[in-house]
C-alpha cells in the first residue's frame, strides 16, 4: 500500500467526519472503510474507563491551602502586634523613666534581638506567602 | 451560559466556585488526555487534578493570546509527560504482568473491533497516543495540537498520518483473522 493513496483516503476522512454540513462522499475502496471504521472508533471515548470528577478534589484542596495561608498570616500578625506592643512599651518605659537604670539595660538587651526578629517575621510571612502558592501541587497528590 | 474570559476574570478576583465551573468545563479534555498519556487508572486522577491545581496558579499570566482550551491543554500535556518521566523507572521495578494484559487484550479483541482498536491505540508510541486523543476526541486542529505539544506542525501531521496507517493495518489483519 503506498503513501499517496493513504494520505488521500486519511484527508477524505478528516473531511468527511468533520462537524460541517458539507461532507465528502467516501469512495468504494476497502482501505476506505477501514479507516472509516477507524476514524469512527477514534472519536469514540466510551471505551475508556470512566474517571470521577475532579472539580471537587480540586476545589476542597484549593480551600483548604487558602484557609491554610490565612490561618498562618493571622497568627503571624497576631505575634508581630504583641511583639510591636511590646517594642513600643519598652520605647515608651525608656523615655518615660530614663532614669531607672535596670530598665535601661533591659531595653538595651532586648532591642536588637526584637529588631531582628521583626525583620525576620516579615521575611517569613513573605517567603511563606511565596511558598503555599508553589506548593498546592504537592499537596494535590 | 459558560464563557472563558468572564470565568477568568471571577476567579481572579478570588471567586473559587468560578475556577469549580472551569474545572468542569474543561475536565473531559484534561482527562481524556491524561488517560491516553498515563494510562496507569490510579495516577489519572492525581495528574488531572495537579494540572487544575497548576492552572489555578498560573491563572493570573494567562493573556488569552491563545484560547484557554490550548494553554490548559498544554498544562495537560507537560504536567502528564513529566509524571511520565518521574514515574517510569517506579514502573518498571514494580514490573506489569503482560500475560495478564496480553490475556485481557486477547479477550478484549475477541469482543468488538472497537475493544481491540482501544488496545491497539494503547500499544502505540506516547507521542502517537497522544496526537490521536487530542485531533480525534478533543478535536484541536493541528496548530492547537502544535501549541500544546510544542511540535512543529508537519511533525503533528506526520505522527497522525504513521498513527493512523499502523492502526488501519492492525485492523485489516484484525478483519482477515475474524
Amino acid at each position: 500500500m503506498n503513501d499517496n493513496l493513504d494520505e488521500e483516503l486519511q484527508h477524505l476522512m478528516e473531511q468527511h467526519f468533520k462537524k460541517t454540513n458539507v461532507q465528502e462522499s467516501l469512495p468504494d475502496h476497502p482501505d476506505a472503510r477501514l479507516y472509516e471504521s477507524l476514524f469512527r472508533e477514534l472519536a469514540d471515548d466510551s471505551f475508556l474507563p470512566e474517571q470521577s470528577s475532579v472539580a471537587d478534589k480540586v476545589f476542597v484542596k484549593l480551600e483548604h491551602d487558602i484557609e491554610k495561608k490565612e490561618a498562618f498570616r493571622y497568627r503571624l500578625y497576631i505575634v508581630l502586634v504583641i511583639m510591636a506592643g511590646a517594642l513600643f512599651a519598652g520605647l515608651a518605659i525608656t523615655l518615660v523613666g530614663p532614669d531607672i537604670p535596670a530598665l535601661t539595660i533591659v531595653w538595651k538587651m532586648i532591642q536588637m534581638p526584637v529588631l531582628v526578629f521583626i525583620a525576620t517575621a516579615f521575611c517569613i510571612t513573605y517567603l511563606f506567602g511565596k511558598m503555599v502558592a508553589g506548593n498546592g501541587v504537592k499537596h494535590a497528590r | 451560559m459558560y464563557n472563558d474570559k468572564e470565568t477568568v476574570s471571577r476567579i481572579l478576583s478570588g471567586n473559587l466556585h468560578a475556577f469549580k465551573l472551569l474545572v468542569t468545563h474543561h475536565e473531559h479534555m484534561v482527562n481524556g488526555m491524561v488517560r491516553r498519556l498515563v494510562q496507569d487508572r490510579e495516577d489519572v486522577s492525581d495528574v488531572s487534578q495537579e494540572v487544575f491545581i497548576k492552572v489555578y496558579q498560573h491563572l493570573r499570566h494567562f493573556k488569552f493570546q491563545s484560547s484557554l482550551r490550548t494553554w490548559i491543554g498544554r498544562i495537560a500535556y507537560t504536567t502528564a509527560v513529566n509524571h511520565l518521566k518521574k514515574n517510569a523507572p517506579r514502573k518498571q521495578v514494580q514490573g506489569i504482568d503482560y500475560t495478564l494484559v496480553q490475556h485481557e487484550e486477547d479477550e478484549a479483541s475477541r469482543k468488538s473491533t472497537a475493544a481491540f482498536l482501544q488496545a491497539e491505540i494503547a500499544k502505540l508510541p506516547e507521542q502517537y497516543r497522544l496526537v490521536l486523543t487530542l485531533y480525534h476526541l478533543n478535536e484541536f486542529s493541528y496548530e492547537e495540537i502544535g501549541q500544546i505539544t510544542g511540535m512543529p506542525e508537519g511533525t503533528v501531521k506526520n505522527y497522525l498520518f504513521r498513527a493512523r496507517k499502523l492502526l488501519k493495518e492492525r485492523l485489516e489483519k484484525y478483519n482477515h483473522l475474524l
